[in-house]
């Protein structure tokens, strides 16, 4: 029963576990709920590791497992308690005695980190040996793997195979007669040459010459068993290599070693204070770890790379390297970190700029790199990257974008496919608004795409552009079937540049959504002047115009006498003067609209008509001009008309 | 109540009862110091910790728990804790050598709720306002005779402490330690040469089990690398390489996730290696001009295997500078040449430089026929400070290498061999040592003695002795259990 109830409670905190786990990642860290969640949770922890002790859990796929029951089983892939652990090669997680809510609340931040780092490269096994939690404690499939090697490591056979040239003692009786044994034990000094002195041993070259006589000039002493006997190799050593003594010591860097070996301080003489640091020393011990703090992997992989691409005299060792740049550049984008992949692009660039004229083939493996990073695969890297990391700033995207010439625009244009935070979109529309001028063909093929938000995207760039081109392409968007596109389309013609974007404006202008023919007027009539002005006389004068809804006509006939000044009062009268026996609805509103337009007409000739209108023996009409010349006052001089 | 010092010999390893009770002291100091004494949990913890503290009062009077350099007895037999330690032992161990304490006894009179009340007295103690006496003299005032506190012992006691039987634990420990990052190594390089993936999983695990071994016991390690004839050198050199920086790194203070980077990047120091031509490596004849250029590019295509062959993270950026640099000196001569521009080599770089040196050049195996003795070496090296290699990091080396470095072989005035097992603090010239023979031979099983205690003053070093010069190989002795 007792034994009943603790499964049961085991079965609970793992579930509870898990919980947690789900809402610390996924919460802010000042959120209450985690905080009361996590608090709670390990309170309960705590008081079952005191109740029961050591608690040890295998791990599987998707089960733990404690003393032959399972006590955690997973119901979903992306639910797994198990998974996090199993994942990362954990076989066993023991929950020791002595476990406080500390060193929980410890744990869970390390799996916090884990789970929500964007970092690929951090594992939970080195995360959990790192922190020093002391009372969880796991065991790996390495440690697995590790602890075959205590079986498979044999001593006796490691020390068989040791040379038979060193003679090796078993016991007392190897030992009797053994000359050089005894020696040992004579007197120093009164033996021969007998420990490796450094003063007194022969030092050889490999050709066998002793340097004795060169003592002076001697960089390096190089003791030898027997002076002049040439260096032999012991095969299959990767690291017994034989050479000149002086290049010997060049490999040790040791080659400016001077040389009177008699003012070699002893160290056994060295007082043991010697040996301590002074304060001094320990603050400049300190200087150097504080700069080690500072150690940036990426920073320091980029400077890395930098000096690797020197480093190469031979055009094919040259190109690895360069394979390697290319393979980092790519792990530092997905790792979010443009800056520094900026770093090794540009110097790429760069180098391949300077050592064209003399090693056009280097150059070229370089240039190729380059163009390779902007292509469809390698962008996709850096469009998962840029969703992942949101935090990428617009500086850093353009700074790495700035790298890419006219070859990637089509594969930087796709980028808007992919995209979702609009700050990194829009920074690519406007890389491309600026960078596209003469490639047209590519930014401008997303009109055709499906999405809409697509086709947003290349209306952006090519309003911006605002060449010819661009507005072959924009016109074709006329008749797009999503309102949403088209009023885009309207919106974004506002400001471009180009007069040609009246003739697209026009057309709008009959759209049949209201809002899109409104900002298409609005949009003509923002841009003042003679065309615009032309523009609207053509849509007025357009056969349709009539069955355009009134307020339609209303904004076209204001914006007609907004921009023609004097040239549009005559047309206005003429609609004011317009005799309407019959009350025809529509006559009555075109004169309403006139006066509402003159309204808002600065030229004098307007207030002439208006004036004159003013004195009319039509009621209607005067009343009406009286009406409208005051509200042009107050428009003119001072006050808003609406 | 009067104070004792912690400084008397130490017998052997603990058992399960020990561990237990070392275990609940903790549990339930941490206890007394998070909540009061009328709390469920502390009350549940002093019930546990009185149950353990009992039968070993029944067996031995008194249970005497000591804390030495980090390593603690109960009733002078060492505790041993694997890696991690003990619950919040950390920041009261702290607080013991702030206020001098050594340790604790309690006498077999001791009831519950004097054991409660000592543990609230504790937790309640004011690090700045106390020292030993003050706490010793209140202790008494509060009733509390069956508790007595210890001084702590001396730096540089910790030695003698060790018992042979504890020594010999953790020898073999690491042994086993030291000899899996070998095989570790050995996989790597087939690995590298097969252009397969390597496994960096189980690499940073033996970097993490070298490092749990070095804090618990930097010696043992130490010695293993002083072996420098194994057949297998290539793989011997990159553990041993990571062993001294790793000892070097813990010297430092540097922290876990650094030192694993540190050992990690040791590890792969020569990888490049492994890539030059066979026929390069298998010359038998003298390097000519071509064939040492080729050898001088290790560091360029150690940094390339790196970056190439492995995902990219903090540890293979670390590796990748490392091997790039750790020929290149202090005053950038050295090799590689910088083409680009002279930057500074990484703090891992100068701690791998240095310890390559030594090891290579005291195996004598890397460029050399005949290997020098360490203190040369030193030497040598000390004449190299300020230009060749960072000067205060040789010199924290040196420190750890000694005047008798561990895994040398020593004449005593005795007319005793013996082999250096662990430095002294604080004097150099009086290392802990195991005798393995005298005038009449090799003993079958050898003596382990401190030469800087007192009873030990007869014997004290003659001088050091060249195994080789006199057929024996240091491996013997360094292997033997
Ligand atoms: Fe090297
Ligand atoms: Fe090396």
């Amino acid at each position: 029963m007792a034994e009943n109830n603790k499964i049961q409670d085991i079965t609970f905190i793992l579930k509870d576990l898990l919980k947690v786990i789900k809402v610390v990642t996924l919460y802010p860290e000042d959120n209450p709920l985690p905080t009361s969640l996590r608090r709670s949770f390990s309170e309960k922890l705590e008081s079952l590791v005191e109740e029961y002790g050591e608690m040890s859990f295998s791990i599987a796929e998707d089960t733990m497992t404690y003393e032959k029951e399972i006590v955690y089983e997973s119901k979903s892939k992306e639910d797994n308690l198990a998974g996090i652990f199993y994942d990362t090669g954990i076989t066993q997680l023991i929950i020791c005695d002595g476990l406080f809510v500390d060193e929980i609340y410890q744990f869970l931040d390390v799996i916090k980190q884990y789970i929500n780092s964007n970092d690929k490269s951090l594992d939970l096994v080195s995360l959990l040996w790192e922190s020093t939690i002391s009372q969880i404690k796991f065991k790996t499939l390495e440690d697995i793997a590790l602890s075959q090697y205590d079986d498979g490591f044999n001593l006796q056979d490691f020390m068989a195979k040791q040379n038979t040239d060193i003679e090796h003692f078993e016991g007392q009786q190897a030992v009797d007669g053994s000359a050089d044994y005894e020696k040992i034990f004579i007197p120093h000094g009164t033996e021969n040459v007998e420990e490796t002195n450094l003063t007194d041993t022969n030092v050889a070259t490999a050709e066998g010459t002793s340097l004795n006589q060169n003592r002076n000039n001697s960089i390096f002493y190089a003791v030898v068993p027997e002076s002049g006997k040439s260096m032999r190799m012991a095969e299959n050593e990767i690291d017994e290599v034989a050479f000149k003594t002086a290049e010997a010591a060049a490999a040790m860097g040791l080659d400016d070693l001077p040389q009177a070996a008699n003012s070699v301080p002893d160290t056994t003489m060295i007082l043991n204070e010697s040996f301590a640091l002074s304060e001094e020393e320990e603050i400049k011990i300190q200087d150097l770890l504080r700069a080690d703090t500072e150690f940036d992997p990426y920073l320091s992989t980029a400077l890395l790379l930098k000096e690797m691409l020197h480093q190469e005299d031979e055009m094919g060792m040259f190109y690895e390297t360069v394979t390697i740049c290319e393979k980092i550049l790519q792990e530092f984008i997905s790792h979010g970190k443009l800056a520094e992949a900026s770093i090794i692009l540009s110097y790429i660039i760069a180098l391949e700029k300077k050592i064209r004229p003399k090693q056009p083939l280097w150059a070229e493996r370089l240039k190729d790199a380059a163009i390779t990073a902007g292509s469809s695969e390698r962008l996709l890297v850096l469009s998962d990257a840029l969703n992942i990391y949101k935090e990428i700033s617009s500086l850093e995207l353009k700074k790495y974008l700035s790298l890419f010439s006219w070859e990637a625009l089509n594969n930087i244009t796709d980028l808007l496919n992919t995209l979702e935070n609009e700050t990194h979109k829009e920074c690519i529309v406007s890389y491309l608004a600026e960078n596209g001028k003469n490639n047209i063909d590519f930014v401008g093929k997303g009109i055709f795409h499906k999405r809409s938000d697509v086709v947003c995207n290349a209306i952006t760039i090519l309003s911006k552009i605002g060449d010819k081109k661009s507005l072959i392409y924009l016109s074709k968007l006329v008749e797009h079937r999503d309102e949403t596109v088209r009023l885009a389309l309207v919106k974004a013609l506002k400001d471009s540049p180009s007069e040609g974007v009246l003739t697209i404006l026009k057309r709008a202008a009959f759209d049949s959504n209201q809002d899109i023919r409104n900002q298409a007027i609005e949009s003509i009539v923002s841009r003042e002047g003679k065309p615009a002005f032309e523009t609207i006389t053509e849509v007025i004068n357009d056969n349709s115009f009539i069955v355009n809804d009134q307020s339609d006509q209303l904004a076209l006939l204001k914006a007609y006498s907004k921009l023609g000044g004097e040239y549009a009062v005559e047309y206005l009268t003429r609609l004011i003067t317009k005799v309407n026996l019959f009350k025809n609805a529509q006559i009555q509103f075109f004169r309403f609209a006139a006066f509402e337009a003159m309204i808002i007409n600065k030229s004098d000739r307007c207030e002439q008509e208006l004036l004159k209108f003013s004195r009319s023996i039509r009621p209607d009409i005067k009343k009406q001009a009286q009406n409208a010349l005051q509200k042009r006052r107050e428009y003119m001089y001072g006050g808003e008309t609406s | 109540m009067s104070v004792t010092t912690a400084q008397d010999a130490l017998r052997s390893i603990a058992g399960k009862e020990e561990e237990r009770f070392l275990s609940a002291f903790f549990v339930l100091y941490k206890t007394a110091r998070l909540v009061d004494k009328d709390n469920k949990t502390f009350l549940n913890q002093s019930e546990k910790f009185y149950n353990t503290l009992m039968p070993i009062c029944d067996k031995f009077g008194s249970v005497n728990l000591k804390n030495i350099s980090g390593r603690f007895f109960v009733n002078e037999s060492i505790v041993r804790f694997d890696g991690s330690g003990l619950s919040g032992a950390d920041s009261i161990i702290t607080e013991w050598n702030e206020l001098g304490i050594g340790g604790v006894s309690f006498n077999e009179e001791i009831s519950k709720d004097e054991a409660e009340r000592f543990f609230i007295f504790m937790a309640k103690i004011k690090p700045n306002a106390e020292n030993l006496e003050s706490l010793s003299l209140k202790l008494k005032a509060n009733n509390l005779a069956a508790v007595q506190l210890f001084s702590k012992a001396a730096d540089g006691e910790d030695a003698e402490l060790l018992t042979e039987e504890a020594r010999r634990q953790l020898r073999t420990q690491a042994r086993s330690t030291f000899f899996k990052a070998m095989e570790v190594v050995q996989e790597i390089v087939v690995s590298t040469k097969s252009d397969s993936e390597i496994n960096i999983s189980k690499t940073k695990r033996v970097v993490h089990s070298l490092l749990d071994q070095i804090s618990q016991d930097e010696s043992s390690l130490i010695e293993l690398a002083s072996i420098k004839n194994f057949d297998d050198y290539t793989f011997a050199h990159s553990t041993n390489v990571a062993v001294y920086s790793l000892t070097i790194g813990v010297r430092l203070g540097l922290d876990r996730a650094r030192l694993s980077q540190l050992g990690f990047s040791a590890l792969f120091h020569d990888i490049g290696k492994v890539k030059l031509p066979t026929d390069l490596i298998n010359k038998p004849d003298a390097y000519d001009e071509n064939d040492w250029i080729q050898m001088q590019r290790h560091p360029l295509l150690g940094a390339k295997t790196i970056l190439r062959n492995m995902k990219f993270d903090v540890h293979t950026a670390r590796a990748a500078r490392g091997a790039f640099e750790h020929h290149i000196n202090n005053d950038f001569t050295g090799y590689p040449m910088l083409r680009l521009e002279k930057v500074e080599t990484t703090l891992f770089s100068k701690i791998i430089s240095i310890v390559d040196s030594f090891d290579a050049l005291t195996s004598g195996r890397v460029y050399l026929k005949k290997s020098i003795e360490p203190e040369d070496v030193i030497k040598k090296m000390q004449y190299q400070m300020k230009i060749k290699f960072d000067e205060f990091l040789l010199k924290l080396f040196n420190d750890i290498i000694g005047v008798y470095p561990v895994g040398s072989l020593v004449l005593l005035t005795t007319d005793e061999i013996a082999l250096v097992l662990s430095n002294n603090k604080t004097d150099k010239s009086k290392p802990f040592v195991k005798i393995v023979g005298d005038k009449n031979g090799i003993h079958q099983s050898p003596i382990w003695f401190d030469l800087a205690s007192e009873e030990n003053n007869d014997r004290k070093i003659v001088r050091k002795i060249d195994p080789e010069n006199h057929g024996l190989d240091i491996k013997d002795f360094i292997l033997e259990v």
